[in-house]
């Protein structure tokens, strides 16, 4: 880590951002200058950048803010154009062939258009599809220009065997990644929720197939809290914030949300989402949850964890892949060697830092 | 006040305390650094430079410093910074320069995205702009280097920078980078051009840059619109030779050599379209420089290709 | 019985922003939906202007654009198709 990313101001000034965007009138050029960063890394600048741009903020900043704020505005435009275009062409190979994936994550926020889905950066796309069609599916996406990316015989195996997954695929011609799941949690994991439950209870909205607003917030919650670890950053907490509050709208959801816990096994997880989605300024609580809270050892140590991981800089491989998306895409269409003629990109994190 | 203007101590002082702000064209690039490396580059390659001292901020920020203590005494190598990332693995401190260019080129070849970036040499005469467009190994920063020494004013050996509303150009002036054997030619044909120290790079390729025009330097805030459009091909042994492009292919080559036009969705490809449009595009043979530079005068002269 | 050949059809004539310049064989089109930009030969741009209007079989397009032979229709077919620039109806 660099000791500019052990600066605690920007995080600071990076939560109270997230927690209340009115947060963002008043505050100094210094402030911004120590919140971009943080921001940046933490994949959220092109939100915060709309953030400032809806409440009509952007030109009485400085210069230098209103072009870092534009710049991520318009990539965070870039990205959305690129999943959307990236589910048209996965339709494009798996509808002819029978086959309707549903969409998850980012995808499907972006999709729908939900909050968190603005100013999204996107790394993958992710499908779930029933086991049974997994080999149809591969297929029709090789079919379409998908490739599997050349791995290690021990971690081919490892998907394949162990966890019983695709290796992730790769588009040969935009260099996207493409995540194809058949279970939304690894099997190696101690909880199984039922796939044939999530399809169910799938649904269309703007023309593709989501997951229900209950299964989102589960699903969201099973990945960020699975097995009782923390598996995810600030973004993943301010998602589930941002889930809730908007599905929350509907009085009828928290209890189907209970409901659907209990049938998939998810009651822990989702306890835990509704409890720290709070750090992220979310003002709903959802009193069913409560026969789920662990015992108050356990939960203190968890809220330490979540302090400890979620509060400070996103140091995941997931900050340089998030980019992955945009990158690839955007290096092959970029003249080769611009920067590579004088240094090398790390493909690896800095094992400096 | 310039960086000229700085004595060697101020300079030190400046670059150590995070308080060294440097304007490059439309942006505000903040550096801090320690190493003795950075500062002999940004003295002599940045002279004419202004530097901002109330600026409360930068676009970029950016520190060059070695990546360790060990490495800082023993083989010392020279890490960049910017914002809260290091994209370079760890380089010869001897590197430094050449790793400040090529981390200005990754600010604004990902992070000014307010911009249409087109990977083009940009020069103007008259009023108007010459666009180099064209992927590394070209021939244009030589071309760009002697052009720059023959009156013509440098907007960016690097990058064409487009303003999506207005569709102007916007200068971006920085040292040349030059190569291998362009080094001596280029101090050939310009004996009063100030060149950085050669060094080598981790390609094993001879880099050197050579200092921005003063003039051009201080006329960074003065834009311009497209005039010509000239797609170099050093070719060895070949005579100069231009050969007209249709608009259509023109535009092509502008969008393979943009970043980012197609970000900005239909305004980007309205202003490619209008760079095309107003600006006449010819492909140029050539390997004797006096006879290139010579092919891209006559045209600004003529006009029409 | 052998598949029916498919209709194509464009699925977002708006997203297309064609641009040509007169005395100028080839077109350019801009896909706003995929960001990338194409130049077309009069055969391509004539099967996508086409189909930018409305749906059409293979064999409406032969009728209709009968200057195009028939393996080079098929061509440019699989060609847009590839680009996404076009699609087969269900």
């Amino acid at each position: 880590m660099t000791p500019e990313a052990r600066d605690g101001r920007g995080l600071d000034l990076l939560l109270a951002a997230v927690r209340s965007p009115q947060r963002l009138v008043a505050m100094s050029p210094p402030e911004w200058g120590a919140l971009i960063p943080s921001a940046e890394e933490a994949r959220l600048l092109p939100r915060l950048a709309s953030d400032a741009q809806r409440m009509g903020l952007t030109s009485g900043l400085p210069d230098w803010t209103r072009g870092r704020l534009t710049s991520a505005l318009v990539r965070g435009q870039e990205f959305e154009r690129a999943v959307k275009w990236e589910i048209d062409r996965v339709h494009r190979a798996l509808l002819p062939a029978g086959l309707r994936p549903v969409f998850l994550k980012g995808a499907a926020y972006i999709a729908a258009g939900l909050p968190c889905g603005v100013g999204r950066v996107v790394a993958d796309v992710d499908i779930l599809v029933p086991e049974a069609e997994l080999p149809r599916a591969q297929v029709a996406l090789q079919q379409h220009g998908w490739e599997f990316e050349p791995l290690e015989p021990y971690d081919e195996r490892y998907y394949r065997e162990w966890m019983h997954e695709l290796p992730p695929m790769r588009n040969r011609d935009r260099g996207t990644m493409l995540d194809v799941h058949h279970r939304i949690l690894p099997k190696t994991g101690r909880i199984h929720p039922p796939t044939e439950r999530l399809l169910e209870e799938a649904r269309e909205v703007s023309g593709i197939s989501v997951l229900s607003p209950e299964h989102m917030v589960l699903h969201a919650a099973a990945h960020l809290f699975q097995d009782g670890e923390v598996a995810g950053a600030l973004r993943d907490v301010v998602d589930l914030r941002d889930l809730i509050e908007q599905f929350g709208q509907d009085p009828a959801f928290e209890s189907r949300l209970v409901a659907e816990a209990k049938v998939l096994g998810l009651g822990r997880p989702l306890f835990y989402a509704v409890r720290y989605a709070r750090l992220a300024g979310c003002t709903i609580d959802f009193a069913g949850v409560g026969p789920w809270k662990p015992s108050a050892p356990l939960l203190a140590g968890m809220d330490h964890l979540v302090e400890q991981t979620l509060t400070r800089p996103d140091t995941t491989s997931g900050s340089l892949g998030a980019f992955a998306l945009y990158t690839r895409s955007h290096w092959l269409k970029m003249p080769v060697g611009l920067l590579l003629r004088h240094v090398t990109r790390k493909a690896t994190r800095n094992f400096w830092s | 006040m310039t960086v000229g203007d700085l004595s060697d101590a101020e300079l030190c002082g400046l670059l150590r305390a995070q308080r060294f702000t440097l304007r490059v064209g439309p942006f505000l690039v903040r550096l801090r650094s320690v190493m003795s490396e950075v500062q002999a580059a940004l003295a002599l390659l940045y002279r004419a430079h202004e530097i901002d001292t109330e600026a409360d901020g930068a676009h970029f920020v950016i520190r060059l410093d070695h990546p360790g203590l060990v490495r800082r005494f023993f083989r010392a190598q020279a890490q960049l910074t910017f914002d809260l990332r290091q994209p370079f693995i760890p380089l010869p401190a001897s590197m430094a320069a050449p790793m400040l260019e090529a981390g200005l080129n990754w600010c604004i070849g990902n992070y000014a995205h307010q911009f249409l970036v087109i990977h083009s040499a940009t020069l103007e005469r008259g009023g108007r702009a010459l666009l180099m467009p064209a992927p590394p190994g070209s021939g244009k920063s030589t071309l760009c280097a002697a052009l720059v020494t023959r009156g013509w004013r440098l907007l960016s050996d690097e990058f064409a920078l487009v303003d999506p509303t207005t569709g102007i150009l916007v200068p971006v002036p920085r040292p040349i980078a030059l190569k291998e054997g362009s080094i001596d030619v280029i101090a050939r044909w310009a004996p009063d051009a100030v060149f950085g120290p050669s060094v080598v790079n981790n390609e094993d390729e001879t880099v050197a840059y050579m200092q921005p025009p003063a003039r051009s330097v201080r006329d960074s805030g003065l834009t311009c619109r497209a005039g010509w459009i000239v797609v170099p091909q050093y070719v060895a042994g070949a005579d100069a030779t231009t050969t007209p492009m249709t608009r259509a292919r023109a535009l092509m080559h502008l969008a393979d050599n943009s970043f980012n036009y197609n970000f900005h969705g239909r305004v980007g490809f309205d202003r490619l379209v209008a760079i095309a449009d107003q600006a006449p595009s010819v492909t140029l043979r050539y390997s004797r420089l006096d006879e290139g530079v010579d092919a891209v005068d006559r045209l600004a002269q003529t006009g029409a290709p | 019985m052998p598949p029916r050949p498919p209709r194509w059809h464009v699925a977002d004539p708006s997203a297309l922003l064609f641009q040509h310049w007169p005395g100028e064989d080839e077109h350019v089109v801009f896909n706003l939906r995929s960001g990338d930009l194409h130049l077309l030969n009069p055969a391509a741009t004539a099967v996508l202007e086409r189909l930018a209007e409305a749906p059409a079989s293979v064999d409406d397009l032969r009728a209709s654009l009968n200057q195009i032979d028939a393996s080079a229709l098929d061509a440019v077919l699989e060609s847009l198709d590839g680009l996404g620039l076009i699609g087969p109806l269900p």
